[in-house]
């Protein structure tokens, strides 16, 4: 056997005498990673402290100034929108609608999709060809339309919305688990498990459940930022209900001044924050995936 | 027939000259001395072997002769000339006139060294278009002796077929009449017959020297099998830690080795002779690291031989008497020294010496099985 | 004929996927609160024997299945996709037809402009890999990735038509209306932007990192040692191989794009399917929303079906597995 050859770019180095050692894990964030990192604790803590941040009330409108006045005038940090609401405010309050998208995504669409994976991935055979089958259909649906028909189904209140976007996310979420799962029962350490006598149930929850969870919360991430994007384009589209401030909705808020009055920070403000979430959610999400080495599935 | 493409040599002397040549990696990790400091010559028409185990450096040494580690981590000192060129530093366009038409390699998996979606006409009508310009017809029809030449039945129709629709031995016949397409001067042979099986691995020998003759190309045998290269070279290079630490035509060799990693290599090949059932020989211990290889020889801290000098200084590569046969130890093999340095190991029992002697290896305490599961299916025996 | 049996079988797993979608879509439209019959009677719907008669006439009183089948065989025999009577009485069929070029357009020239930036840009990022080239393009393209397709619009609308004034804001003119072919061109040329920006960045991070993986295999190396010219091993021997991932994507989308510029047409006003089917949905306008449905359905499955046949014709390995 030829000894291993340098990659184009990077050798590894021949082994040394403490090759038991467990390999270093790359853990260094980088300068992109903190600011990201801190974006995100920004909104979080935003959105949290809502309530008691001495902010004004996104729902009232400065009779004041102006509508769609730019940042600054009247003691608006960032100015007003079409309805004279401020829009400072109304960025910090959206932000409560992404985090509870995020999570509820991470609940109820990866428990569910994980689940249906991970048997899947397990059992094999019949089920899993079943299983895989409909969310196999599911996929073939073009997701932002079963979206917005599920939203019209259910209501358009925020729960809904979750709910919806959950649902639409649980195919994705069972194909990675189940990928993950097939990698990780053909492993030595399962068919031990089996070897001394544990059942299925125990196996699943001890051996394989531990190892999924990893790479599917990282996965996870990814996810959210679409979820971000998909409750954008929901509120977006004026099919979340008004009561809640969305920073989707606020965009659209943002069109007939763009578009017909060539004013554009009402529109430009919520889409850089907009921006600035996904990516850092999608950078973190990256990191977070490479550090476990997850293979793509081809969703 | 094959078409014989023999250029008149351009210059006087041997075709390549490699000279304190060295190639380095720098990684995170440290600079990994992969060569270094290896010189050698080769004549037109002759061939030389290159033997080593893994990590001694050898498949780095004929990929950095010919120039195709393009990396940015690797430096390359020392001087490679072919045909008086100098190659080292050379550009990647001077290069790429070279590669194919006067060098050329064969690599060791046939399977992953052609292009699994590539007619093999295409793979080895490519060459010929690109450098000598030969039109499109013409070129089919040399590609056709050429593979009729390397001994492939029914070329026409393999001519139009992918690599996965050969067998293992007919693929390493065509990656042998890509690399000879052009009509090189030169062919590195990196361990072709290694991933083929035993039965073809003669065949494929045969048919490069038999195409080395007949073009009178110089040829360089990179292996780790002291087999492949007995009786099929006319010189050998033994490798170890990036350096060469014997050189020696042939026969020479195998009648009168020196160094003591030569003789080991000797040793481990399984004889006929044996009574069955005989353990298998093994150099214990691994090879140095070559971030941080040793002070002294590189081979001291495995050698039943070394004594106090070889670990601290680096034994020089010296003619014996023959000349022609170069050798690098303090203490070589068949000679009074040596004789002497092996007596004073055996008596403080140093365990390389011991397995040397005895040829067990295991008694030794060299041979570390501790961790291991035996999980085969002996069929009844114990 | 072993090819045929395959090439029937697939054929026939493709028909169940669309009946299955459409069903579902048709018992999802089933089960929309807002009653059509209420919508289109208006008034007098609180007359029971009208909303019979009306049902009647309409044929929602038959059993559901009943009324799938009526609908199916109406859709297999001579294209009759039913009649969108809450929004325009029009035959879904026209609709769909009138709705369809504008989409069309914006997906045609969208995948094509992506797909001719991404190879020539994933050619030089895998080549020059960690190069500061190639870090620059990879971060481009992971920002790219990250802006939703409303904020991409809201920033292009702003710098080309507020700032510069080139193009328009909204608005769409057909290719053969009475101003040409450079209105329409200028009208759908922000909105392919975006489709643009976000396609060429996930093409070209696919294609990347394929060809990052192909080009460390043995037959790169075999063929650089025969001297053969860097743009000819990238575009003949390590292009093909590392193409596969990026295919199916490739694929994936002109099924999906279909339905899924729906921000993009509601944004730049634009009539198209997705477009449709959002005001079919608020409509309740459940025909038209099947219609929409079975077309995207279609439309992917078949998409799906050349992709895979180009498999084949792409790798010859493939060839010899389908045909056993």
């Amino acid at each position: 056997m030829s000894e291993a050859l340098p990659a184009p770019d990077v050798i590894t180095p021949p082994p040394d005498e403490a090759a038991d050692k467990a390999p270093r894990r790359k853990s260094r964030l980088g300068v992109a990673g903190w600011l990201a990192a801190l974006w995100l604790l920004a909104v979080f803590a935003g959105a949290l402290l809502a309530p008691i941040l001495p902010l004004d009330d996104p729902q009232i409108t400065d009779f004041f100034v102006d509508n769609n006045s730019s940042p600054g005038t009247g003691g608006h940090l960032l100015g007003t929108d079409e309805n004279g609401y401020d829009i400072f405010s109304r960025l910090v309050w959206g932000g409560r609608v992404s985090l509870v998208v995020a999570f509820g995504v991470l609940l109820l669409g990866m428990t569910v999709g994980g689940l249906v994976g991970i048997i899947a991935g397990y059992f094999r055979g019949r089920l899993e060809t079943l299983l895989m089958a409909v969310v196999d259909i599911f996929l073939a649906f073009p997701s932002l339309i079963l979206l917005i028909a599920i939203v019209a189904f259910l209501g358009a209140d925020l729960k809904n919305v979750v709910i919806g976007i959950s649902l639409v996310s649980i195919p994705a979420f069972a194909r990675i688990a189940r990928a993950t799962t097939l990698t990780f029962s053909q492993r030595e350490f399962v068919v031990a498990a089996r070897a001394a006598g544990a059942g299925n149930g125990r196996i699943l929850v001890r051996e394989i459940l531990p190892n999924v969870i990893l790479p599917l919360l990282a996965f996870g991430l990814l996810v959210v930022a679409i979820a971000i994007v998909a409750e954008g384009s929901l509120a977006f589209l004026g099919l979340t209900s008004s009561e809640t401030v969305s920073w989707g909705g606020m965009i659209n808020g943002g069109r007939r001044p763009l578009q017909e009055e060539d004013i554009a920070h009402v529109a430009i403000i919520p889409s850089i924050v907009m921006f600035l979430t996904v990516l850092s959610v999608n950078f973190l999400g990256d990191r977070f995936r490479a550090a476990f080495d997850v293979k793509d599935a081809a969703l | 027939m094959a078409r014989r493409i023999i250029a008149a040599p351009s210059v006087e002397g041997p075709l390549l000259v490699v000279d304190d040549f060295r190639t380095h990696f720098r990684t995170d990790g440290g600079t990994v001395r992969a060569v270094d400091g290896v010189s050698l010559t080769l004549e037109r028409g002759r061939t030389l072997g290159i033997v080593g185990e893994s990590g001694s450096g050898k498949t780095v040494l004929s990929r950095s002769i010919m120039g195709l580690l393009t990396a940015r981590n690797v430096v390359r000192t020392g001087s490679v000339k072919l045909n008086g060129q100098e190659l080292v530093g050379a550009s990647n366009a001077e290069m790429r006139a070279l590669w194919g038409t006067e060098m050329a390699m064969v690599f060791q998996d046939p399977m992953t060294s052609l292009n699994p979606v590539m007619k093999i006409g295409r793979q080895i009508t490519e060459g010929l278009r690109f450098h000598l310009k030969v039109p499109k017809d013409e070129a089919r029809a040399q590609a056709l002796s050429l593979l009729e030449s390397v001994g492939i039945p029914d070329p026409k129709r393999r001519l139009d077929q992918y690599p996965h629709e050969l067998s293992g031995g007919m693929r390493q016949r065509v990656t042998i009449a890509i690399a000879l397409a052009c009509g090189p001067h030169l062919l590195f042979a990196d361990e072709p017959t290694t991933a083929l099986d035993v039965t073809v691995q003669a065949q494929i020998l045969n048919l490069l020297q038999e195409q080395q003759r007949e073009r009178y190309m110089a040829m360089v045998l990179v292996t780790h099998d002291l087999g492949v290269v007995a009786g099929r070279t006319d010189e050998i290079a033994v490798m170890y830690a990036g350096q060469i630490v014997e050189k020696a035509p042939t026969s020479t060799l195998f009648a009168n080795v020196r160094m003591p990693y030569t003789e080991a290599l000797l040793k481990s090949i399984p004889k006929l002779e044996q009574p069955s059932h005989t353990r298998l020989q093994i150099i214990g211990g691994r090879p140095p690291d070559l971030v941080n290889p040793p002070h002294g020889c590189r081979f001291a801290p495995r050698c039943p031989y070394a004594q106090p000098k070889c670990h601290a200084e680096m034994p020089p590569l010296v003619e014996a008497e023959p000349p022609g046969h170069e050798y690098r130890c303090w203490f070589p093999v068949g000679t009074e020294a040596g004789r002497e340095a092996l007596e004073r190991n055996l008596a403080e029992h140093v365990p390389a010496a011991e397995a040397a002697v005895t040829g067990d290896s295991h008694a030794a305490g060299l041979v570390d099985t501790a961790g291991l599961v035996d999980t085969a299916d002996h069929g009844g025996e114990a | 004929m072993q090819i045929v049996r395959t090439v029937l079988e697939r054929v026939a797993k493709l028909v169940i996927v669309v009946l299955i979608v459409s069903f579902l879509t048709f018992l999802l439209t089933k089960l929309l609160p807002g009653d059509l019959t209420a919508t289109l009677l208006g008034p007098e719907a609180s007359n029971p024997e009208a909303v019979a008669a009306l049902e009647a006439e309409l044929g929602l009183d038959k059993p559901m299945l009943v009324q799938y089948w009526d609908y199916i065989s109406g859709v297999v025999t001579d294209f009759d996709l039913g009649t969108a009577y809450a929004t325009s009485n029009f035959p879904v069929k026209d609709l769909l037809t009138s709705r369809l070029p504008a989409t069309i357009q914006l997906m045609l020239m969208a995948q094509v402009i992506s797909l001719a930036i991404s190879v020539p840009l994933a050619m030089l990022s895998a080549y020059r890999a960690n190069s500061l080239t190639d870090r620059s393009i990879t971060a481009g393209a992971f920002g790219l990735i990250s802006v939703p397709s409303f904020a991409m619009a809201v920033f292009l609308v702003y710098l080309f038509s507020l700032q510069l004034d080139l193009l328009p804001a909204l608005g769409y003119k057909r290719i053969t209306g009475p101003d040409g072919i450079g209105a329409n061109l200028r009208s759908v040329a922000l909105p392919v932007a975006v489709l643009v920006a976000g396609l060429t960045a996930v093409y070209t991070r696919l294609l990347r990192s394929d060809l990052i993986a192909t080009l460390q295999e043995d037959f790169i190396l075999m063929a650089r040692s025969k001297g053969l010219p860097t743009w000819h091993i990238l575009l003949r021997h390590a292009l093909r191989p590392s193409s596969f991932s990026l295919l199916t994507v490739f694929g994936i989308n002109f099924g999906s794009l279909i339905g899924g510029s729906v921000i993009l047409e509601y944004f730049f006003s634009i009539p198209g399917v997705g477009l449709l089917a959002v005001e079919s949905i608020g409509k309740r306008d459940y025909l038209a929303v099947q219609g929409v449905v079975l077309l995207i359905a279609v439309a992917f499955v078949v998409v799906n079906f050349l992709v895979d046949t180009l498999y084949a014709v792409l790798d010859p390995r493939v060839r010899r597995a389908g045909a056993r």
